[in-house]
This record gives structure tokens, C-alpha cells and sequence, in this order.
């Protein structure tokens, strides 16, 4: 007995489920040929459809003082994107591991190729230099929510593999939960506070409900001691309002000690705020990344209520 | 034609069931045979041979998967063509043999322990802990005796993955059978 012999005896499901597999060069090679002579026959009449599966590449001409709050549609045509059966995915760029791989992920397979790049760009950004007409999409089926594309373009001499590119709302739970700004996180929901969100009053139903715990130290400006939330700050809110909370700062406390605003997801799509959450914007639209170093980033990641 | 009508055709005893067959799984036949033989004349009398034997057996025999059925049966008989011919060569079967039983030390213990079958469950239970792709690359290795390199064209990816790959999951079949008291 053996385990070879034991091979042979397994079920029928097993051996039916892969009995047929194939070549994907080949196949996808055949699927050009077909795709060639059809496109040849009918491309007259069809072609306002061929750019079904389209890369568009970022529109370096846009400028950052474009993005206003309630116009994701605006950010959303200056980013790198992929039209997929109808469904635009973005460029996953929030961190950098997150877009780029090097390896696909298990579970994905070849679901189609760019069709077709738009014409308008030369397909280059701060973060990518494109896709190009024949790269092969990859999907997982139990994950639609994203694809990746696989790309020979090459940035800043290192060879990109996969291209992550996610769904609209998988897009924006990232932006909205990005480390590049700052929130707290309480009971497992994280809040986010909006630019320009100070308050010199609390409303008045907002009660006390907890402090502020515990710091991520990593997100500490390195080059001011200053900082917008300390341990031990304060968290108030209205219980008919449960989407935001607010901190009691005293980071303005040159002037006055202020109330800084946070919301959840949710809140912040309902105000139509999203697109103030995109801090990483900056650099998507081509500004160098300083303000890394020069801003004042921190979060705190727990809070005791 | 579907399968129930091949069945129906060979327990009509009909030639014509042969052809339908060899139609609708010729290829998979001769790749499972040339597979294990690598000689195209071998593999062709082997699935001559496989389809002799599909029409011994239907009827009385009414496989529920007429796919596997076939796959049984060409694989067995080209194991069996192999063995009779190699004393002299090593081939796929070999390879496939040695890389497998790296998850067992020693035949004997398993076999006192487990018949037959009852390792074929554990492999189909190991199986089914496994993700679609790394099932594709164990099963076409080790059912189908694929070579790397088809597998890794199948799989798109290197074949240096595909042979990594599967060595991890030999040592996760070989954690799997401990786990299930097998002697490893």
C-alpha cells in the first residue's frame, strides 16, 4: 500500500473537478486569435464597446485645489482606474504594498486583458506607469470587490507584477480608514476626524463618554512635540448621534482649547465628507510626499468609553 | 452526447457507445496514459485498453460519473502498463511515487493501519481542506502525473512555485495523516 495507489482511489469529485485544465498562455492565446477576427469583421460597428475593460490612466494635468468636498466623482476621473463588466476599480494606492505585488494572491485567476488605454495620457503617475493594451486581469471569484492586473511597466526602475485595483466602496472604507490620518478607534469602530471639523463649543446633548487610552506612538510627527490628541483627553457625544464624537483638544491651546469632530464611515458618506478623507490625494495628483514628515499625524487608536 | 446517453449505448451493447466515448474523453484517456508512460504507442494501446475495459464493466456497472470512471480505469491499467515495462526506466510514476511517499516512513505500518480505501478518505478529507488551486496542482500531480511544467501553465505561474508549492503541501499531507493517527 501506498500513497500513490491510495491517489488512485480517491473520489469522483476530485477527479472530475480537474480533469480538464489548460494552459492559460495558450488559452488566452487563442482568445486573442478569436478576439483578432472577430474585432476585424465587426470592428466598425462595435467600437464605442470595445473599451468595456479600459485602463485609464491618472490625469496628471488636474490640480490639487480641483478636490472640493462632494466631488468623488472629479477625484475618482484623476485616478488610475480600470473599467471591469461595467464596474470601475481604482488604483489601490493608500499604502504602497497594498497595490503592488510581486506574487498573486492565491485564489485568482485570468478573467480578461485590457482592451484598451485611453488615449489621452501616456498611462504615467506618481505611482504607476500604466497598463498596457494586452495585460491580463486576475479575480478571485469569491472576492469581486477587486482585481489585480498584471503589468511589465516599470516604476522607478523596479518592475511592477500585480496592480491591485479595488471596488468603489472598497476604495473608500481604505481612504476613509488610512493610517495617514488621524482618528480613534472605540469599541472596534473607527472615527475619523474631518479637516476643518474645530469646534470652539460642544453641542449641547453631546455627553462624556469615555478618555482617550492609548496612543500609536509610530504616527507621531518626529519633528514638532506638538500633538492633537493625548492620552487622557476627553470624548463626548450625542447618543441620538452616534456616527460622530467629539474630543476635547488642546492642541489650539495658544488660543483656546477647541473640539475636534470625528465621524465613523457611515457619518461621513451620509455628510458627503468623503473626499475630504483623502489626505493621500496630494500625492496621487503628483505633489511630492513631504508633508509626511512635516505634518502633524497621529492617531489614537483606543479609546476607553 | 451526455453521459447517461453513453451508458445507455454501452448497456445496449451498441459500438457506437466506443466512439461516442473515445469523442468525449479520448484526450483526457491518452493524457493520463501518456502521462504515466511517456510513449505514445504505449498510451494509445492503453486507452484502447481502457475503453475494452469500460465495456467489461458497463454493464453491470452504472457509474454515477462516467468521467472518473474512465479515469479510474485508464489510470490503473497505464500504472499497470508501466510497471510492466519498467523495470528498466524511472518515469513519472516513479518521480510521483518517491515525491509522495516522503509523507510516509515506512509502508508497512500504514498498510497494517489502513486499507486501501481508508487512505483514500484521508486523502480526499485532505483534500478538501485545500484551496481550489492548491487542489488543482496536488490532484493533477498526483492523480493525473502531471508534469511541473504543464502544471504550472495550468496554474500560471513558475514552475519553481508549482515544485515549492508542492512540497509544502507533501508536509501538510504528511502533518494531515499524523493528525489523523497515521504513522507517518
Amino acid at each position: 500500500m501506498n500513497l500513490m495507489s491510495a491517489m488512485g482511489g480517491i473520489s469522483d469529485k476530485h477527479i472530475t473537478e480537474f480533469a480538464f485544465v489548460h494552459s492559460r498562455k495558450r488559452r488566452f492565446a487563442l482568445c486573442v486569435k478569436i478576439a483578432s477576427a472577430a474585432c476585424l469583421t465587426v470592428i466598425a460597428a462595435v467600437v464605442p464597446r470595445i473599451g468595456k475593460i479600459v485602463f485609464v490612466p491618472f490625469d496628471s494635468s488636474g490640480s490639487q485645489s480641483s478636490i472640493v468636498d462632494n466631488q468623488l466623482e472629479q477625484i475618482y476621473s484623476k485616478m488610475s482606474r480600470v473599467i471591469f463588466n461595467g464596474q470601475m476599480y481604482l488604483l489601490s494606492t493608500y499604502s504602497y504594498p497594498e497595490y503592488e505585488r510581486q506574487q498573486l494572491p492565491e485564489g485568482y485567476e485570468a478573467v480578461g486583458e485590457i482592451l484598451s488605454v485611453d488615449p489621452a495620457d501616456s498611462g504615467k503617475d506618481g505611482f504607476s506607469q500604466g497598463c498596457n493594451v494586452g495585460d491580463i486581469i486576475y479575480q478571485n471569484r469569491d472576492l469581486e470587490n477587486e482585481l489585480y492586473v498584471y503589468t511589465a511597466s516599470h516604476y522607478q526602475g523596479e518592475p511592477f507584477r500585480y496592480l491591485r485595483f479595488v471596488d468603489r466602496e472598497t476604495f473608500e472604507l481604505g481612504s476613509f480608514s488610512s493610517c495617514s490620518d488621524f482618528g480613534i478607534s472605540i469599541n472596534d469602530t473607527w472615527y475619523r476626524r474631518i479637516d476643518g471639523e474645530v469646534f470652539d463649543k460642544l453641542p449641547e446633548e453631546c455627553v462624556l463618554i469615555g478618555t482617550v487610552t492609548s496612543l500609536d506612538q509610530y504616527k507621531i510627527d518626529i519633528k514638532s512635540d506638538r500633538s492633537w490628541l493625548h492620552i487622557g483627553d476627553k470624548l463626548y457625544q450625542n447618543p441620538d448621534y452616534p456616527g460622530a464624537v467629539y474630543v476635547y483638544s488642546t492642541f489650539f491651546e495658544q488660543k483656546d482649547p477647541k473640539f475636534l469632530r470625528f465621524v465613523d464611515f457611515e457619518t461621513c458618506k451620509l455628510e458627503g465628507k468623503l473626499s475630504k478623507c483623502f489626505g493621500l490625494l496630494d500625492t496621487l495628483i503628483g505633489v511630492e510626499p513631504s508633508w509626511i514628515e512635516s505634518s502633524w499625524i497621529m492617531r489614537a487608536l483606543e479609546a476607553e468609553v | 452526447m451526455n453521459d447517461t446517453g453513453i451508458i445507455e449505448l454501452f448497456f445496449e451493447r451498441s459500438e457506437k457507445a466506443i466512439s461516442e466515448l473515445s469523442a468525449k474523453y479520448g484526450g483526457i484517456t491518452f493524457k493520463i496514459a501518456e502521462n504515466v508512460l511517456h510513449n505514445r504507442q504505449d498510451a494509445e494501446e492503453c486507452v484502447n485498453d481502457t475503453y475494452l475495459g469500460v465495456w467489461n464493466s458497463i454493464p453491470p456497472q452504472r457509474p454515477s460519473s462516467l468521467l472518473s470512471f474512465v479515469c479510474r480505469i485508464a489510470r490503473n491499467i497505464s500504472i499497470d502498463r508501466y510497471r510492466y515495462n519498467s523495470s528498466q526506466m524511472r518515469g513519472a510514476y516513479d518521480v510521483c511515487f518517491d515525491e509522495l511517499n516522503e509523507c510516509i516512513s515506512s509502508r508497512e505500518t500504514v498498510e497494517s493501519q489502513y486499507a486501501a480505501d481508508e487512505l483514500s478518505w484521508l486523502i480526499d478529507e485532505f483534500l478538501d481542506t485545500l484551496d481550489r488551486k492548491n487542489r488543482m496542482i496536488f490532484v493533477r500531480r498526483y492523480y493525473y502525473m502531471d508534469s511541473f511544467g504543464d502544471i504550472a501553465s495550468a496554474a500560471n505561474m513558475s514552475e519553481g512555485t508549482v515544485r515549492t508549492r508542492l512540497s509544502r503541501l507533501r508536509g501538510k499531507l504528511k502533518n494531515f495523516l499524523e493528525s489523523r493517527g497515521v504513522d507517518v
